[in-house]
């Protein structure tokens, strides 16, 4: 199966203050659901400067219409089998994808063990999830919310993708949507095309406009000193780009080393043990979230999870993969004091088996506000409010 | 070949409800009825007078049964409070003219049809209900019960399917736990047998009411400790707690599965 990514533009290493027209499109040709070539029109991305094409699979290539499908996808209550949830419910635009909760709730109320996760630059994810190494495209991750039992049913259309299909193909506004989008098919609502609309539309969802970004594109005055004092912090002593950069640099678009490389083995992905909790003093996990061992079933990987990306993080309060912490500075000195939590959640000593690029990190009380000033950085309000991403339905 | 769902000896029906099934401490056990009844099986055979296995050839029905892989869903669901309003309680297919004893069967699904893209592909492997993605493949066997009062059963469930499943580029390339079951039969006549799933068997030694820990009932997970007792009827490797190194103890089966018996 090798070889269905395709990225016309490898991620390249790009040097800081380099500003990077990256040109549109490469002529993508798609195969059909026959395996027949069927002619695409070239889409043209619109990325930030820096930015390269994401990885986009060829069995969905990249269209306007799909883009617009998904969009009314993401933001209808449909999709949820009691009709009172979108994507959109967990993922707020305005909140950065995030919805402000520690962990999601479902359409049927079931609370989830994990928050949900930002979408910011989901184009480039290695892999999606919390913690899962299988999840290796936008389009298998679609059939989890959709589809998921435990820990929560979340949009709850387990067993009930015909009526998922049959409420779309009687609205007329998707007739013509799908019709626009998937011409080659004759009946285009099917499950194939729901999810790739909607990974279509995620990918588009793209943040690359903070003032971190005017700055490493020339602007100098885009970041205060305090906000420089803590990107170097942030690139040096604090060991955040250790995790939080692809390339230990100031690139990266995800600002996450788990960020899609065409050279990446898929045995490389990397996961850490970044020490949350320590239950046992021995570096144990609550047996309720065991990470990625869950997946994996490798002792080895109890209690390691993705680097999540720090794009727009100020907005995503609270923090982990639980929603234990509740504010950046808490992240920070679990970090720097450091420590662990128990399963009542008391601070405890930090877990032995945490990464070791986690260890030794000493920041003072003001190196903590600049830290923390700079993490701020990378809220980007345009993103926040781009009408390409609104609900196209009336609130 | 006929299959039946079975309840405690009793035929099993979604409009039933069943006493004294499961491992409850109360005289009497406790109260299931069916929400959910299917499994995939494939690599069907006969076994003839030599003793030789002969591969059945599955008619393509569009719905229940697929030639090219041999895949076959077996689905005791039939309305009433199951997820299925009807189902599938036989595999239709031709082999050799000859003279047959046995049959054997796989549960759950041939590899490469596991890791296939589950968006689009033909019934039955297009059944969401079956969709196990965060596995990187399908749900194999998936029983599920209610208690009394209709509500899903805390313990009395079971989602088997592969795990521990190595990424690929986009598809898993090995599972460390496939977690097939061979099903044999050695005297079996097509026209008088039918292959039988007991829940009550399967539910033996479980507490339907209660979740120890992790998934509710057991969802394939090592750590699970509603895993043990469903997997010993498979005749499948489980996991038994954590080892101090952090590793998870494995125990290899001692005989073959109990759980599909004949009739």
């Amino acid at each position: 199966m090798a070889g269905l990514l395709s990225a016309c533009s490898p991620g390249e290493v790009l040097s800081l203050g380099l500003a990077l027209v990256v040109s549109a499109g490469c002529g993508p040709v798609a195969s059909g659901a026959d395996g027949g070539p069927v002619p695409v029109a070239s889409y043209r991305w619109s990325l930030p400067a820096g930015f390269t094409e994401p990885p986009v699979p060829e069995l969905d290539p990249m269209s306007e219409a799909k883009v617009e499908l998904g969009r009314h996808l993401f933001h209808d209550t449909r999709l949820s089998f009691n009709q009172t949830q979108a994507c959109a419910s967990c993922h707020q635009p305005a909140l950065a994808f995030t919805d402000s909760k520690p962990k999601a709730i479902g359409s049927t109320g079931q609370v989830h063990k994990r928050g949900p996760l930002s979408l910011a630059n989901a184009a480039w994810r290695a892999t999606y999830n919390w913690s899962n190494s299988l999840l290796r495209t936008l389009e298998q991750q679609a059939l989890v919310p959709l589809f998921n039992v435990d820990p929560i049913a979340e949009l709850d259309m387990d067993n009930r993708e015909d009526v998922l299909l049959a409420r779309l193909e009687g609205d007329a506004n998707y007739q013509a949507l799908f019709a626009e989008a998937f011409p080659e098919h004759a009946r285009p609502v099917m499950l194939s095309t729901v999810v790739y609309a909607l990974s279509s539309f995620v990918r588009t969802i793209i943040s690359g406009s903070s003032p971190y970004d005017r700055f490493i594109n020339g602007d100098t005055t885009a970041l205060s000193d305090a906000e420089k004092r803590g990107m170097s912090l942030f690139f040096g002593q604090a060991h955040c780009s250790q995790c939080h950069s692809r390339w230990k640099i100031h690139s990266g678009f995800t600002f996450s080393d788990a960020q899609y490389s065409p050279d990446m083995e898929p045995s490389d992905i990397p996961f850490h043990i970044e020490g949350l909790y320590n239950v046992d003093g021995k570096g144990g996990y609550p047996l309720s979230d065991l990470g990625l061992f869950i997946q994996t079933g490798n002792g080895a990987d109890i209690g390691k999870f993705r680097t999540p990306t720090l794009r727009n993080i100020a907005l995503t309060a609270p923090y982990m993969h639980d929603g234990s912490l509740p504010t950046l500075a808490e992240v920070i000195a679990h970090y720097a004091d450091p420590f662990s939590l128990d399963e009542q959640g008391n601070h405890v000593a930090m877990n032995p088996r945490v990464d070791s690029r986690l260890r030794g990190i000493q920041l003072d009380a003001s190196e903590r506000s600049d830290l923390e000033a700079f993490l701020g950085a990378l809220t980007d309000t345009e993103f926040l409010h781009n009408p390409k991403f609104a609900s196209p339905f009336p609130p | 070949m006929k299959f039946k769902f079975a309840v405690n000896g009793q035929r099993f029906s979604c409009a039933e409800t069943y006493t004294g099934v499961g491992s409850s401490p109360d005289a009497g056990g406790q109260v299931y009825r069916g929400s959910y009844a299917r499994f995939y099986a494939h690599d069907v055979r006969l076994v003839d007078s030599a003793g030789t296995d002969v591969p059945v050839a599955l008619t393509n029905d569009g719905e229940w049964q697929l030639a090219d892989t041999g895949v076959v869903m077996i689905d005791g669901e039939n309305g009433g409070t199951c997820a299925g309003a009807s189902g599938n309680l036989r595999i239709v297919g031709t082999v050799p003219q000859g003279t047959y004893s046995g049959l054997k069967f796989k549960l759950g699904l041939p590899f490469n049809v596991n890791h296939l893209f589950a968006d689009s592909q033909p019934s039955p492997l297009s059944q969401s209900a079956m969709f196990w993605s965060w596995t990187g493949g399908y749900r194999f066997l998936r029983i599920e019960g209610l208690d009394g009062s209709k509500k899903a059963l805390a313990g009395g469930l079971l989602h088997l399917g592969s795990t521990g499943c190595t990424p690929n580029t986009n598809t898993p390339t090995s599972c460390a736990f496939e977690n097939l079951v061979d099903v044999g039969f050695p005297t079996f006549d097509v026209a008088t047998n039918a292959v039988v799933l007991d829940i009550g068997t399967l539910f033996k030694d479980t507490n339907l009411d209660t979740n120890l820990a992790a998934a509710p009932g057991c969802m394939s997970g090592l750590t699970d400790p509603e895993c043990p007792p469903m997997f010993k009827k498979l005749g499948l490797p489980y996991g038994d707690g954590l080892l101090e190194d952090g590793g998870v103890k494995i125990v290899q089966p001692t005989g073959s599965q109990t759980l599909f018996t004949m009739e």
